[in-house]
Parts: C-alpha cells; sequence; structure tokens
C-alpha cells in the first residue's frame, strides 16, 4: 500500500455561517507523517462498522459524497484538491458551535490491480501545556494541536476503481456512534458522509430477534429463558438507537455461557459486532408473545404484557403457570401435534 | 482480457458464490415469509461459462475487471402474482439492503412491448457474507434482484433460448410473433389486476 497525496485541513464550526471556515491542503507526505496515519488507521480495522452511501442516484450512482470521495482517489492533482477542500467544507456545515475546531485529514492510497484506498479522519482540538525546564522555566499553552488518541476522533475508508461499483461502500469508526442523542450518533456516518448502516434497520433487527428465539428454543432451563425474556424486554424498553448483536448481549445477558451462546447464533462473525439502528415497532412485531406449553398439552399463548402480571409464573425445575381470565373467543381446531 | 485467467479466478470464487447466493435466498424468504401474492423467490450464483461469455461479449469488452465489476454474480429474482405486488415488494426489498440501482424496465415507445422487469442492484450486506469471503480476490460489492409477475416471467424467461438477441437477420414476423406475445403478458396482467380491484369493491383505474 502506497501514500499517494495526503490533505488536512482546519475546519471550524459553520453550521450557521458562510462561507464554510476552512483551512489547508496538500501535506507533503513525510515518512512520519506517513506513520502517523497508517496508525491512525488501526481503528478502521479494529472498531469500524460496514457503512454504505445512502441515496446513490438509481440510474447514474451519483452521491455527493461518493463522488468527491472519488474525485479525491481517482483524479488528477488539481480535482483532488478541489475535491478534498470540498469534503472539508462540507465538514465544517455539517458542525454547529458545540464542537470543537477539528483537524480534517483525507490519504489516498495506491493498491494492487489499480484499486485506491481513501481514508479519512476527524481529529479534535486539544490545548496542551508545553514546558521548558532550566534555568528560567517556562510554560506554553498550545492551542493549536489535535489529538490523534481521542476518543471523539472519527475515521472512514472507502476503495475501489474508476468504475460503477467502486466506492459504494466502507467502514467508518466513530466512538459516538452507539449515544442515544440522535444527532450525536448520526454526525459522521450519516450527516456527513451520507451514509448508512450497511446493516440496515430491518435487517440488524430481524438478526436480534432470530438470535432471541433461537436462544430462547434451545436453553435448558428456566432461569435462562427468564434472563433472555428480561433482556428482550430491556431492549424494547431501551431508548438507545443503535445496537450492535454483540452491545446488546454485553448489556443485557449477565450470563457469560448465554451471551456467547446467543452470540454463536449471528449468521456470521461480521454481524456480531456491525451496528444497525433498531426499528423498535419492527422488534415488537417479530417478538412479542410468549408460548407456553403445560403437561397436559394445554397452550397458554401470554402478550409480554400480560406475563408477570396476568400470567403468573412461578418456580425453577418445575416451573407452574397460573393464569385466570375472562373468555372472549373461543375456536375449534385441529391440534398441531402429531400422532404417536 | 485473458479469458482462460478469468475462467480460473472465477472458479475459483465460485463456491463462496453459491454460499452467498443460498444464503441471500434464505435472507430474502425471511423478510417475505408473511408476504402475500408470493410465487416464488430464488436466487443463483452466475455459471463459470456464462460469467466468461459475459466478459467476451461486445467488441474490447465493456469490463476492464470483470471479476468485481459484473454485478450479476449473485442474482435473484421475486415472482409476485399481481402489478400492485411489485412496488410493495420492492419497497420492503429496499427497506431490508442498501439500494445502489432500482429501475422499472420497460419497452421505451408507448406502442412498442416487450421486456418488463423492475430491477434492483444492492450491496452485499455483511450478515449474509460467507466465513471465507475474505479469501475471495477483488470480490464483487452488490448483487442483483429482479421482481416480476407471472405473466412478465413467462414471456421473459424463453428469450435465452431462443437465440435472437442483436441478430439483425431475425425475421420480422418472428419479432412481431414476440411483441405480441409481450402484449398479450402485459393485457393479461393488466386484466388480473382490474379483476382484483373489482373482487375487492374498488375502481379499476387499469
Amino acid at each position: 500500500m502506497k501514500l499517494l497525496r495526503a490533505f488536512a485541513y482546519t475546519v471550524e464550526p459553520s453550521r450557521l455561517t458562510q462561507p464554510a471556515d476552512v483551512s489547508g491542503g496538500l501535506i507533503p507526505p513525510d515518512r512520519s507523517f506517513a506513520l502517523v496515519l497508517e496508525q491512525s488507521a488501526k481503528p478502521i480495522d479494529e472498531d469500524g462498522v460496514p457503512i454504505a452511501f445512502n441515496g446513490t442516484d438509481p440510474v447514474t450512482r451519483s452521491h455527493p459524497v461518493r463522488d468527491l470521495c472519488r474525485a479525491l482517489a481517482l483524479e488528477v492533482p488539481a480535482k483532488a484538491l478541489a475535491a478534498s477542500r470540498a469534503l472539508a467544507e462540507r465538514l465544517a456545515r455539517a458542525t454547529d458551535s458545540r464542537s470543537e475546531t477539528a483537524l480534517f485529514v483525507a490519504a489516498v492510497y495506491s493498491l494492487e490491480g489499480g484499486v485506491r484506498r481513501l481514508h479519512l479522519w476527524t481529529f479534535p482540538r486539544e490545548e496542551a501545556l508545553r514546558f521548558r525546564a532550566g534555568k528560567d522555566p517556562q510554560i506554553e499553552v498550545l492551542t493549536d494541536i489535535f489529538s490523534k488518541r481521542s476518543h471523539m476522533r472519527k475515521g472512514a475508508r472507502f476503495e475501489g476503481r474508476d468504475d460503477r461499483v467502486g466506492f459504494l461502500n466502507g467502514k467508518a469508526f466513530d466512538y459516538q456512534a452507539h449515544y442515544s442523542a440522535r444527532q450525536v450518533a448520526d454526525f459522521w456516518i450519516v450527516t456527513f458522509l451520507g451514509a448508512q448502516l450497511e446493516i440496515t434497520a430491518s435487517a440488524g433487527t430481524k438478526i436480534v430477534a432470530d438470535c432471541l428465539r433461537q436462544a430462547f428454543e434451545r436453553s435448558d432451563t428456566a432461569a435462562e429463558k427468564d434472563e433472555l425474556y428480561r433482556a428482550t424486554i430491556a431492549l424494547r424498553a431501551s431508548r438507545r438507537p443503535r445496537w450492535s448483536l454483540k452491545s446488546f448481549a454485553d448489556e443485557f445477558l449477565p450470563s457469560v455461557d448465554l451471551r456467547q451462546r446467543l452470540l454463536d447464533l449471528a449468521p456470521n462473525a461480521e454481524s456480531r459486532s456491525a451496528l444497525f439502528d433498531l426499528d423498535r415497532a419492527e422488534l415488537e412485531s417479530l417478538i412479542d408473545t410468549r408460548i407456553f406449553r403445560l403437561e397436559d398439552g394445554v397452550m397458554v399463548s401470554a402478550p409480554f404484557s400480560t406475563v408477570g402480571k396476568s400470567v403468573q409464573l412461578s418456580g425453577d425445575q418445575n416451573r407452574l403457570l397460573r393464569y385466570e381470565g375472562k373468555v372472549v373467543k373461543e375456536q375449534l381446531r385441529k391440534s398441531s401435534r402429531k400422532r404417536g | 482480457m485473458d479469458l482462460e485467467a478469468i475462467r480460473t479466478d472465477y472458479e475459483k470464487r465460485y463456491p463462496q458464490l453459491r454460499e452467498l447466493s443460498e444464503r441471500l435466498e434464505a435472507d430474502v424468504k425471511g423478510l417475505l415469509r408473511d408476504v402475500p401474492h408470493i410465487d416464488r423467490i430464488y436466487f443463483r450464483a452466475k455459471e463459470p461459462r456464462k460469467f466468461v461469455q459475459k466478459c467476451a461479449k461486445g467488441a474490447g469488452s465493456a469490463y476492464e475487471h470483470p471479476l468485481s465489476e459484473i454485478e450479476d454474480q449473485v442474482a435473484g429474482r421475486v415472482l409476485v402474482f399481481f402489478l400492485d405486488d411489485i412496488e410493495a415488494t420492492v419497497s420492503l426489498l429496499r427497506r431490508h439492503f442498501t439500494t445502489v440501482e432500482s429501475v422499472r424496465k420497460t419497452p421505451e415507445k408507448h406502442d412498442a412491448f416487450g421486456y418488463e422487469s423492475f430491477h434492483c442492484v444492492f450491496t452485499i450486506p455483511p450478515q449474509v457474507k460467507p466465513a471465507d469471503w475474505h479469501l475471495v480476490s477483488d470480490p464483487p460489492v452488490t448483487f442483483e434482484m429482479q421482481v416480476r409477475t407471472l405473466f412478465q416471467h413467462a414471456w421473459a424467461e424463453p428469450q435465452h433460448d431462443l437465440g435472437y438477441k442483436g441478430d439483425p437477420a431475425t425475421p420480422r414476423e418472428a419479432l412481431r410473433e414476440l411483441a405480441w406475445a409481450a402484449a398479450s403478458a402485459w393485457g393479461a396482467d393488466h386484466a388480473i389486476q382490474r379483476a382484483l380491484t373489482i373482487i375487492r369493491g374498488g375502481k379499476s383505474d387499469a
């Protein structure tokens, strides 16, 4: 992987000001800077989530950020520079006075087979103290530094060739992406990049529902079933908009063994840690009933809202169910059980 | 373009493509399980022979890097009963996958009859990728889906076997017969949709 070009801009929050306040340009790619960029890219691999550009033109595949990324990575130097500045201005317009000044960095690499890779980062500004010891000790306050370790930093990667399929999707890391405050959670991936999580809300919600159902069916003990049931209720009630299967298991399943068994039910390894927006209405339509089969063949289908209230469970090994209620409808039906 | 090298590379990835198509099929069947009026859902991985044929099509080939550029290496199809079901099905698919392209294919002229289908291109989402997908060199990032009615499918499906496309020597009479068949399929779709609307008690605007 060879670093071809790099750009950097200071970005002042400019959502309410015109024009966007950015300053910078092409950075000579010296060895130490290239090394810093390589190290800064590690979270993309370790913590990055799959994303894809949202709302590409259904015929031309044009998308404002995709187009700029392609130009930055593939075009002649003058157009790449213009594209880098346009991205920096877009970032400035996406931020308001609640954010600090940031350093926006874009780096383009060439890979095998004519593929170009683009890394984007934003590093928040910090203040630091420089101390000079000696005869006349001095402290200097440095205000023009940007933290490469801050938890507020963000990054993204896209790659491809100059064709219809390049730069359609990529990876992003953002440690605030799971925040409850939607504007904060959406800032990097949705607002700035114009992208969405590649596991859609529909798909992700279905994954967690399927895993919960399967884990429940395979659980041997009432205690485990209760733990999974409580986790389901907690997820439905949670205000957090964005989850991964792993973050759900870590948050709501105290039992380490049960947690792992749930994660083992994921469609594949990548889907365990990939973020998705939880669709609560969809989750409630997929899992809203607990079904009990009693010793003598009686089936009790209990909406979640009734379990623990009108439907009472007791015992652990030999569980008992108690229910009394008014009959509002009766049907004659064929049993679903097979004979013999 | 070295077609033999392409064939070799494609055959290497074919097992992963087949697994991807199976996983996508299961995923879409789960998504559309409770949706009425669906006749069939199926996916396929393009056979190596057909992939190489596609690479070789046209003078100078349209693809510089076919292993990543050709987007129907895995493709799926949903067949529905009624015209109204197409939009509803496409809407569900677009919620479930990230859409790259979404186009209703119809004849260009108002007085022509031919191929009709709804075509979508989606990015391959993480949850359907086989465990060894990372071993595929220069992989596709997208897959194709088509949504059609049974009548649209009945007209479209034999087209490949007729082998007339792009052949300027195809007799005019044959082309008119095919246009008539397409018009009949179009008419049947609209008639059955009108019947459904009437039976449901609404006005027919077809």
